[in-house]
């Protein structure tokens, strides 16, 4: 049921956003998917490839920001679901080498976002873009502590499956 | 109880400490909540470690790209220098940025460091020109300086931080020990004094049960003998098993205790009773079932399971066979002797009471008539009791409603033939019981102090009437021993003589012998008076009961009238006319003239007067009759007497002395 309710919510979503791969910034890989996935073989997506997997919201505050910005971006439940990951956590490394490690089981618990743009813009380097991982922490007290926070990476290059 | 007075105010202060304790701890953990949660804050150096790596790969790839002129290089350089960028934008805010405001000199480090990143950035687009590299990497020389400076400062200020928190969560750990002791202390010392404050209680509670069987004990059993009272009675009744189908009360009364207990006082009493006591306890115990207790005073109750009332009667002489024995008390022996009275039903529901009641009733009748005996209790007697009882309650207003009137019995001069005197009999007309004799209701006037009220009554209707009589008839009333100890007769006798106009020898009052058997002196100062008034006096019934011939000395009798009893047999038995020639002998010597009562036949008038008695009165010469007929009855037999003239005469004479 759950499932169902995911793979639709997919298809109306890949649909509304059809228009906006039109609008991405360039067609460049920005995120490669290795590890535990369908086939095995390392996946690359351009940002309107992820933009037409599903798109999201999340309005929060962070440690990193001023205010309560929005966040734009594909869950990361659907983009897991998408590539078929079948591992326990997802290692994470961003362009400045910086590595993190996620359990799955965050992305079932929380609507966590595999964010593209902030406040309607797509998020450059220097605003620590183009990918960043935004948990919903003024949803959810419990993610105010910094493992969340550490977990919650920017500038996000790449995503192995474990 | 006083002493548990103090247990609800330390109950409600150890309350308030504990609700005391739980509220601080319930903040202090809120307070740790918030240090842990301020404790995991994104730590400030760790954001810094990463801008002095960012910085210095951003110099390797400068580098690189200046050795090896790879365009990959110079992209990776350009990539870092946005990243580094964006480090140092992220330093301007949150948590970073506070440490910042709070640190002048870092504040200052990180505003020459974005002054150096954005005076390179013209470079950065142009790193074709050697210059521009050579620029860039002088320019970033001593920014990898300043991000370590930074850096520190972060790491110091983040390790107070931590260290502050850390002070703060012992604190409050040590205060959440301290109210957790607390909180476990009060409660461990309600729990103590909650035990001793239930020991108490449980002590109370068994003093209070204790004290409570105590007084039920006392409320059921006479503290003198230890016996089950009167109270305790009706409560005895056991299951009697079915040989014994009876069920009987035995009451018994002990004879003269009352002397006894003036005599030797009252200590010596007590320890009689107790002596009885266990006597009959002894008797009475060997059957199951049976119980003995004492009803009060001198008076006991036996309740018994027996096969018939034959057993019961049985028991009951064997309870006074009992108490004869003589009793050893203070080095004394003393005997004394008891009453028995015995009530028996088959029905095992009938009341104890009821059933005490009936006992009592027998037991009183036994008293009355034959002292030391058992007595049944049956419905004949139940009738004999309750007639007295009428009797006596209907003898209270029997004088003033008329129902009680004199008769009078003419009194004959055995030599002469003529009336001498009248005797006055009352008698009594009950209005639903008819004619009551005296013989029957005298005794209870006696008993119950009616006799001197009727005695009154009858002087007084005797001065009256003996008016109507010629003058040498006297009349005689009858006198109770009660209205001579009472003391009132002299008064009465006086007032009636005084109210009738009656000269006082034409009174004679009789008096038993009863009066002279217990202490004289009062009877014979209180016949005295009455001589001294004037009036007669007789000794009645002589020859009944000890007929001490001393009585016959102790006082001056004027007429000394000889029981019926003598005459019965006086035609076969020569005995009863020798004793009353005897009499007559000695009371010529005393002057006193004999009346013989009782004079029912020709042959004992005849034998009489052959004995030279001086008068006699019976059915034979006359029988009691209204003063009317009595009038009549003496002018047929004293025709020679104008009874009128000298009534008149009389009359005439009241009429004065009334004036």
């Amino acid at each position: 049921m759950k499932n169902l309710v995911l793979q639709l919510s997919i298809v109306l979503l890949t649909t509304a956003s059809i228009p906006s791969v039109a609008l991405a910034q360039s067609d460049a890989v920005i995120l490669t998917i290795d590890g535990k996935i369908d086939g095995g073989v390392p996946l690359d997506f351009t940002a309107s490839q992820l933009e037409a997997i599903g798109s999201a919201q999340i309005a929060t505050a962070t440690p990193w920001h001023d205010g309560t910005p929005v966040f734009e971006g594909v869950p990361m439940a659907m983009l897991l679901a998408h590539v078929g990951a079948d591992g326990e956590e997802a290692d994470v490394l961003a362009l400045n080498n910086y590595r993190t490690t996620i359990p799955l089981e965050d992305f079932s618990a929380y609507p966590v976002l595999l964010a593209l743009k902030q406040d309607g813009e797509y998020m450059s380097v220097r605003n620590k873009g183009p990918l960043f991982i935004i948990y919903p922490f003024d949803d959810f007290d419990e993610l105010q502590t910094d493992l969340y926070h550490a977990r919650s990476a920017w500038q996000v290059r790449s995503i192995t499956i474990k | 109880m006083k002493r548990h007075a103090w247990f609800p105010q330390f109950a409600i202060v150890v309350i308030v400490v504990l609700g005391i304790a739980t509220v601080l701890h319930a903040r202090v953990v809120q307070d740790t909540a918030d240090a842990v949660r301020d404790s995991m804050r994104f730590d400030v150096s760790w954001i810094g470690a990463h801008g002095r790596i960012e910085a210095a790969q951003l110099e390797a790839y400068l580098a690189r790209y200046a050795a090896m002129g790879r365009q990959a290089d110079a992209d990776r350089a350009e990539l870092f220098y946005q990243i580094l960028l964006g480090r140092l934008d992220s330093w301007n805010v949150g948590g970073y940025k506070e440490f910042l405001e709070s640190s002048p000199e870092s504040q200052q480090a990180y505003e020459e460091l974005q002054r150096l990143l954005v005076s390179i950035e013209p470079a950065m687009t142009d790193l074709q020109q050697a210059s521009s590299i050579s620029t860039v990497l002088d320019t970033l020389e001593p920014v990898g300086a300043m991000i370590e400076k930074i850096g520190a400062e972060a790491t110091i200020s983040a390790v107070t931080k931590a260290a502050a928190i850390r002070q703060t969560l012992t604190e409050k750990q040590a205060i959440q020990h301290y109210l957790v002791v607390a909180a476990l202390l009060s409660a461990g010392i309600m729990l103590i004094v909650s035990a001793f404050q239930n020991r108490n209680l449980r002590r109370a509670h068994a003093e209070v049960r204790r004290a409570a069987d105590t007084f039920a004990y006392l409320a059921h059993h006479d503290p003198l003998t230890g016996l089950p009272n009167r109270t305790a009675f009706p409560d005895a009744d056991q299951p009697a098993t079915r040989d014994e189908r009876l069920t009987a009360v035995v009451v018994i009364d002990l004879d003269g205790f009352k002397l006894i207990n003036d005599t030797w006082g009252h200590m010596f009493g007590d320890k009689l009773l107790i002596a009885a006591a266990r006597r009959l306890e002894d008797v009475v115990s060997t059957g199951s079932g049976h119980v003995v207790a004492r009803l009060g005073g001198d008076e006991f109750a036996a309740l018994l399971h027996v096969r018939d009332q034959s057993k019961a009667e049985t028991m009951a002489q064997r309870m006074l066979e009992a108490l004869k024995r003589p009793f050893d008390i203070e080095g004394s022996s003393v005997t004394i002797s008891a009453t028995a009275g015995i009530a028996t039903t088959a029905n095992a529901i009938q009341n104890a009471r009821e059933l005490l009641a009936d006992a009592d009733l027998a037991q009183s009748e036994a008293k009355a008539h034959r002292k030391g005996s058992v007595a049944i209790y049956d419905e004949a007697l139940r009738e004999t009791v309750e007639r007295r009882l009428k009797l006596e309650n209907d003898l209270r207003c029997a004088v003033g409603r008329d129902e009680i009137t004199p008769h009078y019995q003419i009194q004959v001069d055995i030599g002469t033939g003529a009336v001498v005197g009248v005797e006055a009999l009352a008698r009594w007309h009950h209005p639903q019981l008819g004619p009551i004799s005296p013989a029957e209701f005298i005794p209870i006037a006696e008993a119950s102090g009616q006799i001197v009220d009727i005695g009154k009554y009858m002087i007084a209707c005797a001065c009256r009437d003996a008016l109507r009589l010629p003058p040498d008839v006297q009349v005689a009333v009858n006198l109770s021993v009660i209205q001579i100890m009472q003391g009132e007769v002299m008064e009465a006798t006086a007032d009636a003589l005084m109210a009738a106009g009656l000269p006082p020898e034409r009174l004679k009052l009789e008096v038993t012998e009863s009066v002279m058997m217990a202490d004289a002196k009062q009877p014979i100062a209180v016949l005295s008076e009455l001589r001294y008034l004037g009036v007669s006096l007789a000794l009645d019934d002589f020859g009944t009961g000890y007929s001490s011939l001393s009585y016959l000395t102790k006082f001056h009798w004027d007429e000394i009238k000889i029981d019926r009893a003598f005459l019965q047999n006086l035609d076969t038995d020569s005995v009863g006319l020798s004793v009353i020639e005897a009499v007559l002998v000695l009371a010529r010597k005393t002057g006193a003239k004999v009346v013989v009562e009782g004079v029912e036949t020709q042959e004992q008038m005849e034998l009489l007067r052959g004995t030279g008695c001086d008068i006699g009165q019976g059915y034979f010469l006359g029988k009691p009759a209204p003063i009317d007929l009595v009038c009549a009855q003496i002018r047929e037999i004293n025709p020679s007497r104008p009874a009128r003239l000298h009534h008149m005469a009389q009359k005439n004479r009241h009429d004065r002395s009334s004036r």
